[in-house]
């Protein structure tokens, strides 16, 4: 008995070609499709493809994809290539620059590269906004304007998989050019338009100091008479000034990205939930099923400075703290929280549920929210643009 | 698919493709999916054969149930961590089917997503290898179907 349970283990694992198709023919679909949805990778699910016609036909199957954009396509970066169309809009664009240049660039196509060669298209600005999304490395018709490079969008990335459900899409930077030290972080929901948008920035954040208590005594004055309302100071001192800049920015950086997801959107049916983030975590835009739905049924409006989607008239409700000190000790100086919803779709009377606002970022910053709606609010009203 | 065997304890006796029975209690049995049915309709003297899974890779499946910790989850990824870290590529495969026929409760995942983690930077070639896919293009399909794929083939790790 015991010499055949030999032989049948060295026949199992002694011949490792026959091992290996024994079990690749026991190996079901069910289960090499679970492992390339655990991929999710985009690039790695194209090399899939090209494994053999049955892994081929699988990776079509794949329901949740993460594509990650190596290099984004800023507005200058195709100036000469679609010099036309911005000969038009060129003063608007002039314009917008100087009020926020430095700030924020018009995100002007979701331009990601996943291939080589793309320090070619890399601009020096980090804080470009995307203005194309190209995945890998081309297109046919711009080649010659990229020195022979070519930008695969996530369009044509994405072209063989015709089930997904799950769609992760990671800018390499958030495009918000912020100094050291400054949080900016924002959550925008869209369908056909901005359906909401939260933004938590502070001027700076203090991590906790171990074993020097005696700075703590700096802070007592601030807290003591901090009855949860604005100081007059930030007014005058340029503070509110800096947060509506906050908000702005966030606002075109999230509806730039929101324009660039249309053709994905209309191309994937079968989308369910649709996230744009960066590496950075600076901003994420979602869109769950319904918002698909709208947008698919009812286009985008454009605006007309650049391409994003117009933002509409906003109500704004807006929180603020001096010094805010998290449970874990970390202090976030002028921390500010705001949260934003189209006027027309704002409750009638004054909105009391603000757990959409405390719960629209991960920890800690879900925790500074919370603390946040609970001070004072100030309620703040901005025209489409 | 069950035979009789010596009467024992409450335990459920599972034999192996390569002849080893283990005894595994109840608990840990009705974590196997697959299994489950036949654990209601059986006695302490059934055994049940498992025709795809290896005594290698029952011995880790009943290590994962017995040791995997109740509680928090960071104890929970410590633990797993810690169960893939040493197993070679080939290890992982056989697992990956063994738990994927039994349908055991949280390793499926747990397996997935390991032969994810290797598999996603490495080179068509490895791909097919630790796989054993046979490659069924034809040489001029193969080329085509790179070049549809050219944005796929940078940042791949050496294999």
């Amino acid at each position: 008995m015991s010499s055949i349970l030999a032989d049948l283990s060295f026949r199992m694992y002694s011949e490792p070609d026959r091992f290996k198709i024994d079990h690749f023919d026991r190996l079901p679909d069910p289960l090499i499709l679970l492992v390339f949805n655990k991929v999710g990778d985009v690039k790695a699910l194209g090399r899939c493809c090209v494994v053999s016609r049955r892994f081929h036909s699988l990776v079509s199957q794949v329901d949740n994809v993460i594509v990650r954009v190596d290099c984004v396509i800023s507005d200058d970066d195709s100036n000469s290539s679609d010099s036309s169309a911005d000969k038009a809009n060129g003063a608007f664009s002039t314009l917008f620059r100087l009020v926020f240049g430095g700030i924020v660039k018009p995100l002007q196509a979701l331009g990601q590269l996943l291939g080589p060669n793309r320090t070619a298209l890399v601009s020096g600005s980090s804080s470009a906004l995307p203005s194309s999304l190209a995945v890998g490395a081309s297109q046919e018709d711009g080649g010659a304007d990229q020195g022979g490079v070519t930008h695969h969008s996530p369009t044509q990335v994405l072209k063989n998989f015709c089930e997904i459900r799950l769609l992760r899409i990671e800018l390499p930077s958030g495009e918000l050019g912020i100094e050291d030290g400054v949080l900016l972080k924002w959550r925008a929901d869209f369908g056909s338009t901005l359906d909401n948008c939260v933004i938590l920035g502070a001027s700076s954040v203090i991590q906790p100091k171990t074993g020097n208590a005696g700075d703590d005594d700096n802070y007592n004055g601030d807290d003591v008479d901090d009855n949860g309302s604005i100081p007059d100071s930030f007014y005058t001192n340029g503070g509110l000034k800096l947060r509506v800049v906050w908000t702005i920015s966030s606002l075109i950086a999230a509806s730039a990205r929101h324009y660039l997801l249309q053709p994905i959107i209309s191309e994937h049916k079968t989308l369910e939930n649709l996230v744009l983030t960066d590496a950075d975590g600076q901003g994420v835009l979602h869109m769950n099923s319904d918002q698909l739905e709208e947008l698919r049924v009812k286009p985008l409006s454009a605006s007309l400075a650049s391409k994003r989607t117009l933002v509409p008239a906003l109500n704004m409700r807006l929180w603020y703290a001096a010094h805010l000190e998290l449970p874990d000790g970390v202090v976030l100086k002028g921390a500010t929280l705001v949260a934003i919803r189209p006027t027309e779709q704002s409750p009638k009377k004054e909105p009391s549920d603000v757990s959409w606002v405390s719960t629209a970022f991960e920890e800690p910053y879900r925790t500074a929210a919370r603390m946040l709606v609970k001070r004072r609010t100030y309620c703040l009203e901005m025209n489409s643009f | 698919m069950a035979e009789k065997a010596s009467p024992s304890s409450n335990s459920i006796s599972l034999k192996t493709v390569d002849g080893k029975i283990f005894k595994v209690s109840p608990a840990i049995a009705n974590q196997m999916l697959t299994i489950q049915p036949l654990i209601k309709d059986s006695d302490s003297s059934t055994i049940i054969s498992l025709p795809d899974v290896a005594a290698f890779h029952l011995t880790k499946i009943i290590e994962y149930l017995e040791g995997k910790p109740a509680a928090a989850p960071s104890a929970v990824d410590a633990f797993e961590a810690q169960f893939v870290k040493d197993l070679s590529p080939e290890e992982l495969k056989g697992l990956l089917i063994a738990v994927g026929y039994l349908k055991v409760n949280g390793l499926v995942d747990l397996m997935a997503n390991t032969v994810a983690k290797l598999i996603e930077n490495k080179s068509v070639e490895y791909v097919r290898k630790f796989f054993g896919v046979v490659n069924d293009f034809t040489p001029a399909e193969e080329a085509k179907c790179r070049q549809e794929h050219a944005w796929a083939f940078d940042g791949v790790d050496e294999d």
